[in-house]
């Protein structure tokens, strides 16, 4: 049997150069149902495109947390001393400034919601300088360990520790970025009461940082 | 006539649920403080991050009335770390086993 006699007159591939008519293309390959959309576009918080970032982003944090729950069950010992020589109020004004820009985030969103868009404004500037007091008390935090004799090499606790709050540290400096593109759209009039929904994205970005510190913070300070 | 915006309208609420984080928050601080390690203050902390995520994930983030396929898996993620903190606790050893190559 060749090749050629097990090819059904159906089964011909069909290429962009074969010229197929538009009735031709309705009456057939367009008869069939579209599949319908795995997400609701309507229901998606922002777009697409910021929930793509935001589970990467998270599937990156979840590394590093595989990591250290793999690493705390190797080293109990580091794990239990180590959180013991961190500055733990250093750690806890960070969670409550990152908490409390969160809900500047979304006190912004609510006032642009009702058209008060200087009032928006001045609370998403107000999660800007959030973010800013971050970057202080964790540079201050590291200066800190480091007078300590607290390094990235010093145990496998605090080589996770570093690596995990270091990238966190960026990301907040990412979500800054997004917010102060928000408070500029508004500025300028593109982002208004009925039509702001990449404000929407950027505030589920800062959110995502937020939620990150929520498990990072326990992880590393509190749990012994 | 002026517009009149009810509480939810506003978003008053989001006033109290930043206070339940806050303290929650100085509640985690003093437990790292003064309690001294054990299972129950593991579970204690464990529950803290799922109330504390799912707080944020429904008032702040407004996901409640997002697509399932986004609430869902946002939950599922601040369940299944806890979870899994409070297995690496309570079983260290078996974690060692899974992921010790050779003898």
């Amino acid at each position: 049997m060749t090749i050629s006699n097990t090819l059904q007159p159906e089964t011909h591939i069909r290429f962009p150069s074969d010229q197929v008519p538009d009735e031709k293309l309705s009456s057939t390959s367009m008869n069939q149902e579209p599949h319908a959309p795995v997400f609701n576009p309507k229901t998606i918080p922002g777009n697409p495109a910021i929930w793509v970032g935001i589970f990467s982003e998270l599937t990156e944090f979840a590394l590093f947390f595989v990591i250290y729950f793999i690493a705390r069950a190797h080293y109990p010992e580091q794990f239990t001393n180590g959180p013991t020589q961190l500055h733990t109020l250093a750690g806890t004004i960070n969670t409550l400034v990152l908490i409390s820009s969160s809900y500047f985030v979304v006190k912004g969103i609510f006032a642009l919601r009702n058209n008060r868009p200087a009032t928006a404004v001045r609370w998403l500037w107000l999660t800007v300088a959030a973010g800013m007091v971050y970057f202080v008390i964790k540079y201050w935090e590291y200066q800190w360990n480091l007078a300590q004799g607290i390094e990235t090499n010093s145990n496998n606790f605090f080589a996770v520790y570093y690596y995990t709050t270091f990238n966190h540290l960026l990301h907040v400096g990412w979500g800054s970025g997004g917010i102060l593109w928000a408070i500029y759209q508004i500025k300028v009039g593109n982002f208004t009461a009925d039509s702001h929904s990449g404000l929407i994205a950027a505030a589920c970005y800062w959110h995502m940082i937020d939620l990150a510190w929520i498990v990072i913070f326990p992880l590393h300070y509190v749990l012994r | 006539m002026a517009k009149r915006l009810s509480a939810s309208n506003k978003g008053n609420y989001l006033d109290y649920i930043w206070l339940i984080l806050m303290t929650m928050t100085l509640a985690s601080a003093a437990i790292a403080e003064q309690a001294e390690p054990g299972f129950l203050i593991t579970l204690v902390i464990c529950v803290l991050i799922v109330i504390k995520a799912r707080l944020v994930i429904d008032y702040f983030m407004e996901l409640k009335g997002a697509s399932p396929w986004i609430y869902h898996l946002m939950n599922a993620y601040f369940y299944v770390f806890p979870v899994i903190a409070v297995f690496v606790w309570l079983f260290p050893e078996a974690l060692v086993k899974m992921t010790t190559i050779g003898s």
